[in-house]
């Protein structure tokens, strides 16, 4: 039989789930928007409230009592949420590889807006690790200490990478530009010559 | 271009802020985990994050592609299709795992109706993989098996069966029901390669194998 200590543990770990969910959930639903296809958001947040659930004695932050401080408790939920949609992602990937031989279908890629096609662009041409560094800079605005704590990374070596990434994406921007400048110079000059 | 400017355009490219998904329930996904999990015992909550397999029974995103069903004799038919992964056993997925990487294969008929025969130890024995497994959850169009007795090829103990989810109605497996599986070399499961089986079904089958 359980007993009054471990009962009062017991209530107090939910109360801490439920305090850190309260803070948590909908920030970690925008990070999976912004990574997977609707379809999957729901199940890799389910999962990575169950893992959270799991490890709330791992959590950094979290006091009995209280409501956490989101900056202290995203960046380690966001590492959570990280690792449950690559397993999603390793799992769907089998799953569609199975299927598309056998259907010869493909799951559409996540939608993209058309009014940003060059920058979506820009951050697709970077490496998996550039890109999870920036978005989680810009979309998440984690500091570098945060995105360190988010991906495993050190703090310099976050800066580094995320220095480095910026200025991939300002010259891709850049490039892309001066291409579409190009092709309109072309446009006019063909439309004048005829 | 200045950080601040790069950081506009990011902003205004994030896909959150043009995204249509619903807010997520918070009390429902609370209420989920808790209760997938009650006890957080510390070998369950030592998951590794990256490489678990681990699944909750939460979400209802996928979860329609398979309805629920304890048929006296479940017999499945149709198109299945199978993407096996396997751990070592306690959960956890480790780099020592035999990627059995199952692939698929034509199956069956086009709609599934085909019913099986109740499975015989005669029929499945030629096949490379065949397995006398629980199954442990169902999560959308992944089941997990824990193996109880491997009668061909083997090794590991947890098996994740992928549905073909362009065929959802042709296979109903429940937690907790024992089945044998036979799979392809390449990994596809045949048409009536997934039965239900009775204690009495597996004995047959435990005799012949000796198992």
């Amino acid at each position: 039989m359980e007993s009054i200590t471990e009962q009062e543990a017991r209530r107090l770990r939910r109360a801490r789930f439920e305090g850190l969910a309260q803070v948590v959930t909908e920030p970690l639903h925008r990070y999976l928007v912004r990574r997977t296809a609707p379809d999957m958001v729901e199940d890799v947040l389910s999962e990575t409230m169950l893992v959270l659930w799991r490890r709330i004695d791992h959590v950094p932050g979290l006091r009995n009592g209280s409501l956490p401080d989101r900056d202290e408790v995203l960046p380690w939920c966001y590492g959570v949420a990280r690792g449950c949609l690559a397993n999603a992602r390793r799992a769907d990937g089998r799953r569609l590889r199975l299927v598309e031989r056998l259907m010869s279908v493909q799951q559409p890629p996540v939608p993209v807006d058309a009014d940003h096609g060059d920058l979506h662009a820009a951050l697709a041409a970077l490496g998996e690790l550039d890109r999870e560094v920036i978005r989680l800079w810009a979309w998440e605005e984690l500091a570098p200490r945060q995105i360190a704590e988010a991906t495993g990374m050190t703090a310099n070596a976050v800066s580094m990478r995320l220095h480095r990434a910026k200025k991939k994406i300002a010259e891709q921007l850049r490039s892309a530009r001066k291409n579409a400048e190009l092709a309109g110079h072309k446009m006019s000059e063909g439309r004048s010559g005829q | 271009m200045n950080d601040n400017e790069l950081l506009t355009l990011l902003r205004d490219a994030d896909p959150a802020l043009t995204s249509r998904a619903p807010l997520p329930d918070t009390n429902r996904l609370v209420e989920a985990a808790m209760k997938t999990d009650s006890v957080a015992t510390p070998e369950n909550t030592e998951i590794d994050t990256t490489n678990s397999t681990a699944k909750i029974t939460a979400g209802k995103g996928r979860r329609r592609l398979l309805g629920l069903a304890a048929a006296a004799a479940l017999l499945l038919g149709g198109g299945v299709t199978a993407g096996i992964t396997a751990n070592s056993g306690n959960g956890h997925t480790t780099e020592a795992v035999k990627e059995l990487s199952l692939s698929a294969a034509a199956t069956g008929n086009d709609k599934g109706s085909e019913k099986c025969q109740a499975p015989v130890p005669d029929q499945l024995a030629g096949y490379p993989t065949l397995f006398y497994g629980t199954v442990t959850s169902v999560k959308g169009p992944l089941i997990t098996f824990h193996v109880d007795h491997w009668l061909r090829g083997g090794g590991t103990r947890t098996i994740l069966v992928s549905n073909d989810p362009d065929f959802p109605e042709n296979l109903t497996f429940t937690v907790g029901q024992h089945y044998i599986v036979a799979a392809e070399r390449d990994g596809s499961i045949p048409s009536c390669g997934a039965n239900w089986v009775s204690d009495k079904e597996w004995r047959q089958f435990s005799d012949a194998f000796g198992k």
